[in-house]
């Protein structure tokens, strides 16, 4: 990469001729294997992650700590990055991305081989792990993810009541039903789109799945069309409109502030807004720092339900958006991690079997928070 | 409440539709023109809307 | 002996005098390209080889990522030709142009009252020039607060008994022009600053000649001022027009190009870190670029730039 970086600054007409350069080396897509006697390996791993807050407290280097346990003779450094996606994305085309990385979610699934080594097969992979597919090329897994979320509603679930509403909507019309309710019944607002923060409204994308209680839901996007009558995204974008049609939503939507809303929908101020399970422990937070009950944070699916059951898709966090987003509003969330060639496998950092995965919603949330 | 897992292994499909469509679900800006539609800011009709959206994506997967 | 130290003397004298002008020739030759290797490598390293590598890339696919990528020829320049909503956007640089007219006309405005003797001048000149030096993304959000609903604006037209109850960025008329607006309020001190300067370049002896042949304030900033500055006029001029076309902070970090602000350099971010396009991406900022040496060229064959010789 870096040579063919050179190449084009000396001359342009040289790079066009030669237009497809590779990476180089030997490693492209390599297995990691694990090696036979871990206490032998040594060397230095780099570990490059979104989360400051743990290197700076110290719970990376517990981590570091469990993995020496195996891996006597590796050193572990941790780099931690505000801007992580952004910045990732630049070192992409260096040599210097680090050993042990979350996958930034603008490098396309087919080109992981070029840059990641392969953990295993998706068979052996999926057995263990939960979310593989997400991070499958050719039968072979390039990462693992750490954490699943759901999209989902958080809610002020005093407000909710004070407006007497106590059972989920099922249906957009009784989720539309119940915002009105909280228009006329008290003085909050009955949701709020975050619109200026822009990547708030992106989860609204994450009601695939969800609405028809469809694991297939990804399939038909690439192969249907998304805005088709009925389809999961029309649904859920409809319902938005709707909310914002009939003024249910903020008065100016275009001066939001992600920071304030989370404190007022603590405090009352806000009845709803359309997030995930990963924004629970940070509006719960917000409530502790207003001082006001943080029970009061609730969280409930999509207003629709499948055979009698309300439905929510549980993803990993690769997903979810914001690439390019101003860092000081969003810090990118990319999500599951590769690996590349290292000296040694990274498995034992990352892992996350399948019965660690939390199920619940709540449980979730405790493993990620967003600034 | 039940918890579903989606199939992924279309995942990068739907990415490249969505770059080469210049959609952008994985992005804020559709739906802020939808909220602006919504309130008023943008004049036209929410199916036009959608009309729109199903065109490109359609276009797209070609 | 005393003779023959006097001709080793001489004969050394006049054999440096041989030497001395053409190592003095050589050295001037290579002095000022010394002087030049600082700034010239750091213009090249950071100018012209990522601009060299921007046209490089616009004749690719390139997704800013992969290590592959192909040569498309001029397909992306097709396309950006033959979508005529990637140029839809240039409409918005409408309302940056129309603000840089009225900016020209406050600074320079501003530029003649504080050139004459005015009091607290120099507490004014600071006040004008002050918001250029702030960081633009300071500004952004700063304002973010100023146009909120019941915030700034709206408190302080509320002193004056004007309750408007108007979403200032809500919608794209209106967003626009309070966009335009802000950035007027930043770079009102650059143009202010540039012509101030110029101002104070004409000798103030014609000031008082004039004064004498009983030309009043008008008549000065007319005949005196405003051909004086007029290279400084034109620049500026020049300057208003590409930013205009290329405006991007203020929209983005405020609006993020929602309601009908986006312009072209948010739209071609958009394309390369957005949707990946590098390739589409470049293309568009080399026709941006072309499109504003286009607009400097067609200006200076309009306005050629006399010499001025006010004496």
């Amino acid at each position: 990469m870096y040579r063919r970086t050179v190449l084009a600054m000396v001359t342009g007409a040289a790079l066009l001729l030669s237009a497809c350069t590779g990476t180089g080396g030997s490693s492209k897509g390599a297995d990691a294997k694990a090696p036979t006697d871990p206490a032998k390996v040594s060397g230095t791993i780099k570990v490059l992650t979104v989360r400051t807050d743990l290197v700076q407290d110290g719970t990376m280097d517990k981590y570091a700590a469990e993995f020496n346990k195996t891996y006597p003779k590796v050193k572990v450094e941790f780099e931690a990055l505000t801007n992580y996606e952004s910045e990732v994305k630049i070192r992409m085309n260096t040599e210097n991305y680090g050993d042990v990385l979350l996958i930034p979610a603008v490098i396309k699934k087919a080109d992981y081989p070029k840059f990641f080594a392969s953990l295993g097969t998706v068979e052996e992979r999926g057995e263990k792990y939960r979310f593989t597919d997400f991070t499958t090329v050719d039968g072979k897994v390039y990462g693992q993810s750490p954490v699943g979320v759901t999209p989902g509603f958080i809610y002020n679930k005093r407000v909710w009541r004070e407006a007497g509403v106590t059972e989920w909507p099922t249906t957009s019309a009784e989720f539309l039903t119940a915002l009105k309710a909280i228009k006329s019944k008290t003085d909050a607002v009955p949701y709020y789109t975050n619109f200026a923060a822009g990547w708030t409204l992106t989860s609204w994308t994450y009601v695939n799945g969800s609405v028809h209680c469809d694991p297939q839901a990804t399939t038909k996007l690439a192969e249907g069309d998304p805005w088709a009558e009925n389809a999961d995204l029309r649904v859920g974008d409809t319902l938005l409109h709707d909310i914002v049609k009939q003024g249910l939503a903020e008065k100016d939507p275009t001066t939001t502030n992600w920071e304030e809303s989370k404190p007022r929908t603590a405090k009352g101020e806000i009845a709803t807004q359309w997030l995930g399970t990963w924004a629970i422990v940070q509006f719960q937070d917000a409530a502790k720092k207003a001082g006001v009950n943080p029970d009061d944070i609730g969280f409930m699916p999509f207003p629709a339900q499948t055979d009698g059951k309300f439905c929510a898709a549980v993803a990993p966090t690769t997903t979810r958006p914001s690439t390019s987003t101003p860092s000081t509003r969003t810090p990118p969330a990319p999500g599951s991690t590769g690996s590349r060639t290292s000296p040694v496998t990274t498995r034992t950092i990352w892992r996350s079997p399948r019965s660690r995965t939390p199920r619940c919603p709540r449980c979730c949330s405790l493993t990620r928070t967003r600034a | 409440m039940k918890f579903i897992e989606v199939d992924d292994s279309r995942g990068a499909d739907v990415k490249q539709i969505d770059n080469q469509s210049e959609t952008g679900i994985y992005a804020p800006e559709y739906r802020q023109k939808l909220v602006d539609l919504a309130r008023g800011a943008t004049k036209g009709g929410l199916d036009d809307f959608f009309a729109d959206l199903s065109e490109r994506w359609t276009e797209a997967q070609g | 002996m005393a003779a023959t130290a006097q001709q080793t003397v001489e004969k050394t004298s006049a054999g440096a005098e041989i030497a001395a002008p053409a190592r003095g020739r050589r050295w001037r030759g290579v002095t000022p390209w010394l002087f030049l290797i600082a700034p010239l490598t750091l213009l090249i390293v950071f100018t012209y080889a990522p601009i060299a590598n921007m046209v490089a890339y616009s004749f690719t696919d390139w997704d800013g990522v992969s290590p592959e990528l192909h040569y498309t020829g001029a397909d992306n320049y097709t396309e950006i030709f033959t979508r005529e909503d990637l140029f839809r956007v240039f409409f918005v640089s409408g309302y940056y142009l129309a603000a840089s007219a009225v900016q020209i006309a406050a600074a320079l405005y501003f530029a003649t009252i504080l050139s004459f003797n005015v009091r607290f001048r120099n507490f004014f000149k600071g006040v004008l020039f002050f918001p250029y030096l702030i960081n633009g993304v300071a500004i952004g959000f700063v304002f973010l607060y100023f146009f909120q609903d019941g915030g700034t604006l709206d408190s302080v037209l509320s002193l004056f008994g004007v309750h408007t109850d108007h979403a200032w960025l809500g919608t794209s008329t209106s967003a626009n022009t309070s966009l335009a607006g802000v950035s007027v309020w930043r770079y009102l001190g650059l143009n202010f600053v540039l012509f101030l300067g110029a101002i104070q370049s004409i000798p103030g002896e014609l000031y008082e000649a004039a004064e004498l042949d009983g030309a009043n304030r008008w008549h000065q900033f007319r005949y005196i001022i405003a051909p004086g500055i007029k290279p400084v006029l034109s620049l500026t001029v020049i300057l208003s027009i590409s930013g205009s076309l290329s405006v991007f902070e203020i929209p983005y970090i405020m609006t993020g190009g929602a309601t009908g602000t986006e312009t072209f350099v948010i739209q071609t971010v958009n394309l390369a870190f957005r949707f990946n396009k590098t390739g589409l991406a470049s293309a568009a900022a080399v026709v941006l670029l072309l499109i504003i040496l286009l607009v400097t060229w067609v200006q200076r064959r309009m306005v050629p730039d006399d010499k001025v010789d006010l004496v």
